[in-house]
């Protein structure tokens, strides 16, 4: 899709219009710099963005809509292929990786299956800061507690509405990623979030997650998650030597994606991994 | 916004101000924003007394029941035709110059509120007018009272897509949002009624 982009003042306010081929059209309020002329690039991206929030942006809503959220398999796509996948817990593959937890990591929570959108899934991870020893990870769709905010020492002022736990089944060793809104990464690390919102393309509803450890440490890498446009993504992969995370000759991964994700390495500065994630029903 | 422009008889400069939400009496000219919004005209536009006619008066009014949805990525408040929600009359009698628009959402979605109008038939083009404000009259079936929330139609980004259009707000920047917290709702945290209306 080819896109031109017009900047126009109307009562006052500096808008930007995005007209594709077809003559459909987005229009935002421009991106203003210190002196007030519009930020060219910056008002451009927030159009593309508005533009495909309610085209294959809301495919990939409709999505996590669509499917019953106790029946859910998320599969993960890392480095061009499918890298693990996590069970709601109350599926058969769930309940297995459910028993593993309450037999080697018993009392981390009150229980790992009192809610149904709950989700598990075991893997050998393949990216920092997890190490390669076999690894659980449990996302926990009830309140974050008092007790696991002190005990991995997260003061943040907004949360997400659920958090992971990422167990180490040969260290024992428990890392837990605080899942943060856009406004609360702005506020805690506003040098880090604005060089990923200025790495990234045109992205929609975009949250953070950040993992600590039991000393309080926050891993250098940072994930940032957002629904995106695939063709937008792959052509922003292309361009900066990003490794795509799908097979893009598997038509069945795009009707199917409900969400993205990049690890950000705030020492190197740099975007490390792209993550896609598609969901289905185990 | 206050009371419409008379539908007929002997109209003044002072009427289309008070329509545009002025105090009576006050400075004003024809050229000022609100009060050429109230008929769709762009600044230094030439206008006609006439066109003044019922201007501010209600273009569409709806109850609607708006469901909450507690997602596990995102929360949805409101109606969104075939998803959550209901409305009592979708059906705009005249938007845009055409007779055959409805109302399909009127949401918020993890933080942004949707308004998108299509059509009940056939293709349209829609374009950035046809309102000036969208109120959302809170907890009540009626517009009796005070609007609790005003989103002026400059203020929203638009998208016209196809045989659609919408206006987004972001929900952040709106009156009535009490929550501080992403997990927020216009309309609530469980089913509720309410009326919108577009002026």
């Amino acid at each position: 899709m080819t896109f031109t982009y017009s900047h126009i003042t109307r009562d006052g306010v500096q808008i930007t219009i995005l007209t594709d081929t077809n003559q459909r059209t987005s229009e935002v309020h421009s991106v203003l710099n210190a002196d007030d002329t519009v930020n060219i690039p910056l008002s451009n991206k927030a159009a593309e963005s508005l533009y495909y929030q309610y085209t294959t942006v809301q495919d990939q809503i409709d999505r996590i809509s669509l499917i019953d959220s106790a029946q859910v398999k998320d599969t993960t796509y890392l480095n061009g292929s499918a890298a693990r996948t996590d069970y709601a817990v109350d599926t058969t593959e769930g309940q297995v990786i459910v028993t593993k937890l309450n037999n080697e990591f018993s009392g981390e929570v009150p229980s790992y299956d009192d809610n149904s959108m709950n989700l598990v899934g075991e893997y050998t991870a393949q990216r920092p800061p997890y190490n390669v020893n076999n690894t659980i990870s449990f996302y926990n769709f009830d309140a974050l507690t008092d007790t696991i905010k002190t005990r991995f020492g997260a003061t943040y002022q907004e949360y997400r509405k659920w958090y992971g736990l990422k167990f180490d089944t040969v260290t024992k060793e428990v890392l837990a990623k605080f899942v943060i809104p856009d406004g609360e990464m702005k506020r805690v690390d506003i040098d880090n979030y604005t060089k990923i919102n200025d790495a990234l393309p045109a992205v929609s509803y975009p949250f953070y997650a950040r993992i600590h450890d039991e000393s309080g440490d926050v891993n250098e890498n940072v994930d940032v998650y957002f629904q995106a446009d695939p063709d937008v993504m792959q052509t922003w992969c292309t361009n900066n030597s990003h490794v795509f995370p799908y097979d893009t000759t598997d038509t069945t991964i795009v009707p199917m994606l409900f969400i993205w994700g990049c690890v950000y390495n705030t020492t190197t500065e740099e975007i490390t991994h792209v993550k896609a994630y598609t969901r289905t029903t185990a | 916004m206050g009371d419409p422009v008379p539908e007929q008889g002997m109209i003044s400069l002072n009427d289309f101000h008070i329509a545009a939400g002025g105090t009576t009496g006050t400075a004003c000219n024809l050229n000022e924003a609100d009060i050429r919004g109230l008929i769709d005209k762009a600044s230094g536009a030439a206008m006609n007394f006439a066109e003044w006619y019922g201007a501010g008066a209600s273009i569409h009014g709806t109850a609607i029941v708006a469901d909450y949805v507690d997602g596990q990525y995102f929360d949805q408040s409101g109606y969104a035709s075939g998803y959550i929600g209901s409305i009592t009359d979708a059906t705009i009698d005249s938007f845009q110059n055409s007779g055959l628009c409805q109302i399909t959402q009127v949401q918020n979605l993890a933080g942004t509120l949707s308004l998108i109008i299509g059509v009940t038939s056939g293709s349209k083009t829609f374009n950035n007018s046809g309102f000036t404000t969208l109120n959302l009259y809170l907890g009540q079936t009626t517009n009796s009272g005070s609007p609790d929330v005003e989103l002026p139609r400059v203020d929203a980004n638009f998208t016209s897509n196809t045989n659609q259009g919408q206006w987004a707000w972001d929900v952040a920047t709106l009156g009535g949002n009490t929550s501080p917290t992403f997990v927020n709702g216009i309309f609530g945290t469980s089913t509720t009624n309410n009326f919108i209306e577009m002026v």
